[in-house]
């Protein structure tokens, strides 16, 4: 586990030192200060939609630094070469792997609690609050989420370059949060073939709109059942083992050609 | 020197044009279109329309719209149906405020998105801040100037407050523009024909003018056919009936408006004709 720890540990200061997190709570901070100047209509102390945007932002910018983040290791490693003297260590593929997925999945997590703080400090100065229960709950869906995406795009980039697999990731990741949940909807007006290949992606791919508390948490219904999140968490990370296995199963045998994966 | 004097000639022509693409602002060359509307173009009405649709989303507590499934009772759907909200809920009080900026994004990306004017003014009403309503709906005149909705709002906003003059007015270019870009056969353009024409005949009965206010009742109902209201009322008013107190009673609590009877003062309203004779 420390070899596993120390590979991590690698991925948060290569994410420390890109700069890309700073960018991103930038542009998260710029957004809601301009939310927070609008004048409604010359109403006041309007908070609901300064949270609902905040927390699309925070989920769009998460996801983001995730996909790039984790994408971005085992590519890069082939082509600058390092992945040679990586692996004439006493390191296992499979802890490589893990050790580049846990790093990506840490500091993704780290920066999307800093996403949520900021919106908070926000809310409270525009005199808003949300449920603590919800919020805790919304926190812990999104983090498992991340694990999801972080594993998809570590699939991805076992195999493809950085741009590649960044852009497969994200294409199944919108797939993931735009047609899979509206899969039952469209399968009334659908027959044959059609109607096959989205059955196949609803039970294929993962369903991401479980993990997201947004409405729940902005328009002040509560927590939802323990039970039932609870079921998601699992849910959420068999799917993370999923990926992660498949990862390490597309990885264990590949063999590397200097310059191959050059960008 | 002629490399010299070729480079002043093209600074020169380049000054000049640069003098003549600056004298008008961007946005009126465009044809009035903001920046945004420059840059977005067509697509800032699909932004109009979804931001529109999230402020009905809000009213709703976050409740989407059912739609049929065909899948239903697996654990994705049960986990689901448990974490997301759902009922038949509304905002209340000061929840429905929360709406509204959903409502000034959608006026802001598409000044001629009316249902949105139309529906920020509803609630500011609602929320007992009429001078509000008033200036959206000013703005909205101001950007879609052929839309009788906004005259036609306002002037009930006058009638409210007894300002019978103003809200005649606004009638009579109201029922001018009308149907505006609707279809005059659209049931909504109908009803909104149906109701206009009620206030202003109304103001003519209040000033004991009955035949015109005759005429406007029969338009009335034949815009709205099955409307008991004006039926009975064009059969009085032919039938050359005064308007008894329960009428009055009845047209006070459709009008929404406290009229006291026509012989009492009354600030703003219009008097009648036969009161001077009766008077004198």
């Amino acid at each position: 586990m420390n070899r596993t720890t120390t590979i991590s540990s690698v991925v948060w200061i290569e994410m420390i030192r890109r700069k890309d997190v700073y960018v991103l709570l930038i542009l998260l901070l710029a957004l809601l200060f301009i939310l927070m100047s609008l004048n409604v209509f010359g109403l006041g102390a309007v908070v609901g939609y300064v949270a609902d945007i905040g927390l699309v932002f925070a989920w769009l910018f998460s996801v983001i630094l995730c996909v790039s983040l984790t994408a971005r290791q085992l590519p890069q490693e082939e082509a600058k070469g390092t992945i040679y003297p990586l692996l004439a260590k006493p390191i296992t593929r499979a802890e490589l792997v893990l050790g580049k997925w846990l790093g990506a999945w840490s500091a993704s997590a780290a920066c999307t609690l800093l996403f949520y703080a900021v919106i908070l400090v926000v809310l409270r100065l525009r005199g808003g609050s949300l449920n603590v229960a919800c919020l805790a709950q919304a926190v812990l869906l999104h983090l498992v989420a991340l694990a999801i995406v972080g594993g998809c795009a570590l699939l991805c980039s076992t195999r493809m370059t950085y741009g590649a697999a960044a852009s497969v990731g994200y294409v199944v990741l919108a797939a993931c949060f735009a047609v899979v949940p509206r899969v039952p909807e469209l399968l009334m007006y659908e027959r044959g073939a059609s109607s096959t290949a989205m059955l196949g992606l609803y039970y294929a791919l993962p369903h991401l709109e479980l993990f997201d508390l947004r409405q729940r948490l902005v328009h002040d219904w509560g927590p939802a059942p323990w039970g039932v999140v609870g079921g998601v968490v699992l849910y959420g990370l068999l799917w993370a083992v999923i990926f992660i296995t498949l990862s390490w199963m597309a990885y264990r045998n590949k063999r590397f050609k200097r310059g191959a994966m050059s960008a | 020197m002629i490399p010299l004097a070729v480079v002043l000639v093209l600074w020169g022509v380049v000054f000049t044009l640069a003098c003549r693409l600056t004298q008008t602002s961007p946005s009126e060359r465009a044809g009035e279109l903001s920046v945004a509307g420059q840059v977005f173009g067509a697509s800032r009405m699909a932004f109009s329309s979804s931001f529109f649709t999230e402020a009905d989303n809000y009213f709703h507590m976050g409740v989407g719209h059912v739609l049929p499934k065909a899948i239903t009772n697996d654990f994705i759907q049960s986990w689901r149906a448990a974490i997301q909200p759902s009922g038949h809920v509304h905002a209340e009080g000061l929840a429905v405020r929360e709406i509204m900026p959903w409502l000034e994004f959608a006026v802001r990306t598409n000044p001629h998105n009316v249902d949105a004017y139309l529906t920020a003014a509803y609630w500011l009403g609602v929320a007992g801040r009429s001078d509000l309503a008033e200036r959206v709906l000013m703005q909205g005149q101001q950007d879609n100037p052929g839309d009788y909705r906004m005259l036609g709002e306002r002037a009930k906003m006058l009638f409210d407050r007894h300002d019978d003059l103003k809200a005649a007015a606004l009638l009579d270019e109201a029922l001018r523009l009308w149907p505006s870009t609707l279809d005059p056969k659209d049931e909504q353009a109908l009803l909104d024909l149906s109701s206009m024409l009620s206030y202003r005949a109304f103001l003519h009965e209040l000033k004991g003018e009955r035949q015109a206010a005759l005429a406007l009742f029969k338009k009335a109902l034949a815009a709205s056919p099955n409307n008991a209201g004006l039926d009975k009322r064009v059969r009085a008013i032919e039938a050359g009936e005064d308007m008894t107190e329960k009428d009055r009673a009845v047209w006070n609590t459709v009008f929404g408006r406290k009229m006291k009877d026509s012989r009492e003062g009354e600030a703003g309203r219009i008097p009648r004709d036969d009161d001077d004779d009766e008077m004198n």
